[in-house]
């Protein structure tokens, strides 16, 4: 709570040094969010990518993992999604095949996306962070080539995003309320929530992965096969991040476009850290986050302030929230936190 | 033949600012932070140069404002990491994400309404027409400007830091073994503190360059993965400055290449975009292996003290 009143009072700051109003801007993005019923509707649909994502990120962190690519694998999961709901053929399957076919695609695409990175970190040690953040913008640039010069269809959406043809009905959730984008997509994320949270309170996979985090070595002598629990972990992890961009093309676009503008595989990351990894807590993380952006999208069509405002405070929340001791309160505190600074052995050396 | 040299000036100048970077990002990786928030010190500094000297009408004015802004930005993450003990991955990706909302709302803001600004002039270049005669030289020395050729000094400048001073070796020794160096006397919090302004003056230098360099404009997450890019490069480099300029000018090559074909050839451009990133992918994994097998020697033969690949790492002034 400290943390997200220090984020808006920053980006309050930031509002008054461009002479916005914080109070307008921030009666602005309420109402874009919650300030009719079909405007909390939206935002509840904007949480269901969000809610994927972040539980995503938690999946492969609380295994010792992290996954920093789950924009990458949000993509082409998004896209796989689309693919095989537009992908001539496939329009004269029943709803309850083709929906879940649609589903399983985009997990699909997005565990793929996370091989190369298990790959390189299993045989050659190469660090997931940075070798998933390098596959996120390789899938921006197939994204591009793939929406652009194969699948590219004639008609134009909104803004001039080119996008692929159409799903067509079958594929697609039908909305749980006329024009709100909400389809019980939500409530299978909340299931996968519960699903993961269960998984690692009470299997025993979900133990040998817990057991991962604390260090792969003590796994591994305790008979734990590390390789394949971190496949397990990667995969799982992108295959989540996959099915929010199946959300997103199924409850909002109804095809995958480019550019696609969004921050979601990353917002996703910073809902999870928000609320420490913890499962039973991401759906209200990604609801406030979720609140943030549609209540950003809503000021940009309410008054003339720029919607990244939103991802200003988005990101300053989690510096804030990253705070492990907070000695500033106190003046002494702090002082002891100074000449902590001199006496810490510093033990996590993280090696690249 | 022709191509290359024709590759090796955009390709150079391409590398300047992964250079920068890479410098920065080393000192912070001796010291033992995983710094990736490299990227958003970039970003920040390439915005605020390019709209400081908007605004004064003075590019150097913008640069000084540039790197300044990606200083602060860095102390920001040593306060949050140094005296708040926060992830500093955590933080690193919080910041990036910050500084791409940041440097994006004022853009559309404030800026000119067009997604980017532009200026009128760049960094002023550097000519030596008596140079004309002459290819390879000309290639390299002519038409650039100041802090390419400060980007190559910083790169000596790193390697007499980390391998010749005092603080140098304190910081490596932090880097290697914290605990070792507080029980040597060494006072790690301040010294690992004072590579986040450091490493954020040298990225800095490298956003400034990006955006007043050849192009002289900033536009949206202009940077797109660079100082990620870069501290691959450093742990390809192994700590070493001049494997990480070795590394830069390869990425910077690879862009140059990417740019050529882009303009020439109906080949899908976003392909050979890639190339930079998977590049740094695979020398992540080089770097790893090598890594692997330094430790497997060391393992093998466990009084080797001067094992070869093991002093070069410690040494590291190449």
């Amino acid at each position: 709570m400290v943390a997200v009143s220090l984020a808006f009072l920053v980006g309050a700051a930031v509002l008054v040094a461009t002479q916005q109003s914080p109070i307008d801007v921030a009666g602005a993005i309420y109402e874009g969010a919650f300030g009719s019923s079909a405007a909390t509707l939206t935002t509840l649909a904007q949480t269901t990518p969000l809610l994927l994502v972040a539980l995503s990120f938690a999946f492969a962190f609380r295994a010792g993992v992290f996954n920093a690519g789950g924009q990458g694998q949000f993509l082409m999961g998004a896209f796989a999604g689309a693919w095989a709901g537009f992908t001539p053929g496939l329009e004269n399957l029943p709803a309850i095949v083709h929906v879940p076919l649609v589903m399983l695609a985009g997990a699909l695409g997005g565990a793929l996306w996370t091989l190369p990175p298990f790959i390189l970190k299993v045989v050659a040690g190469a660090n997931e962070i940075l070798t998933t953040l390098m596959m996120s913008y390789v899938a921006d640039l197939a994204n591009q080539y793939l929406v652009l010069d194969i699948f590219r269809s004639a008609h134009i959406q909104a803004g001039t995003n080119a996008q692929t043809p159409n799903l067509v009905a079958s594929a697609r959730f039908p909305e749980l309320v006329a024009g709100s984008h909400l389809t019980i997509m939500l409530f299978l994320a909340l299931a996968a929530a519960v699903a993961v949270w269960l998984l690692y309170r009470n299997s025993v996979l979900g133990f040998e992965l817990r057991l991962m985090r604390t260090g792969a070595l003590l796994a591994r002598s305790s008979g734990v096969q590390t390789s394949r629990r971190v496949f397990v972990a990667m995969t799982g992890s992108g295959a989540l991040a996959g099915l929010a961009g199946v959300a997103l093309v199924t409850g909002f676009l109804g095809a995958d476009i480019t550019p696609l503008n969004t921050n979601v595989g990353f917002n996703g990351i910073l809902a999870s850290l928000l609320v420490s990894n913890s499962p039973l807590l991401i759906p209200f993380a990604a609801l406030f986050f979720a609140a943030l952006e549609q209540g950003g999208i809503g000021l940009q069509i309410f008054t003339s302030t720029s919607p990244y405002i939103a991802d200003v405070v988005i990101a300053t929340v989690i510096v804030f929230a990253s705070a492990r001791t907070v000695p500033a309160l106190r003046p002494k505190r702090l002082l002891q936190a100074l000449r902590a600074m001199r006496a810490e052995p510093i033990v996590d050396g993280r090696p690249g | 033949l022709d191509t290359a040299l024709f590759l090796l000036k955009p390709g150079l100048q391409l590398a300047a600012p992964l250079i920068f970077a890479g410098v920065g990002g080393l000192l912070s990786y001796r010291a033992g932070v995983f710094n990736i928030a490299l990227e958003g010190f970039m970003l920040f500094a390439a915005f605020f140069s390019v709209s400081v000297a908007a605004a004064s009408g003075s590019i150097w004015l913008g640069l000084a404002a540039g790197v300044l802004s990606a200083v602060l930005l860095a102390v920001v993450m040593g306060v949050a990491t140094s005296i708040f003990m926060a992830d500093e991955v955590i933080v690193g990706i919080a910041l990036n994400l910050l500084s791409l909302g940041l440097t994006t709302y004022l853009l559309t803001t404030g800026g000119q309404g067009a997604g980017y600004i532009q200026l009128n002039s760049g960094l002023p270049l550097f000519e030596a027409p008596f140079l004309d005669q002459v290819p390879l030289v000309s290639q390299v020395i002519n038409g650039r400007d100041p802090l390419e050729f400060a980007a190559w000094l910083s790169i000596p400048l790193a390697a007499f830091l980390l391998g010749r001073t005092k603080y140098g070796l304190q910081l490596r020794a932090i880097g290697e073994n914290p605990v070792a160096a507080r029980a040597a006397g060494v006072r790690v919090g301040p010294i690992r503190f004072s590579t986040f302004p450091l490493s954020g003056f040298f990225a800095g230098l490298g956003g400034a360059e990006l955006a007043l360099g050849s192009v002289h404009l900033f536009s949206e997450n202009m940077t797109s993965g660079r100082g990620i890019i870069a501290f691959a490069a450093v742990i390809f480099g192994g700590g070493g400055p001049v494997a990480v300029g070795i590394a830069s000018v390869l990425f910077g090559m690879a862009q140059a290449v990417a740019g050529l074909l882009q303009l020439g050839s109906r080949f899908p451009p976003q392909f050979v975009l890639m190339v930079p990133y998977v590049l740094a992918m695979v020398a992540l994994a080089l770097g790893g292996w090598r890594r692997a097998r330094r430790l497997f020697r060391s393992a093998a033969e466990p009084a080797t003290e001067t094992d070869p690949a093991e002093a070069s790492a410690l040494g590291g002034t190449a």
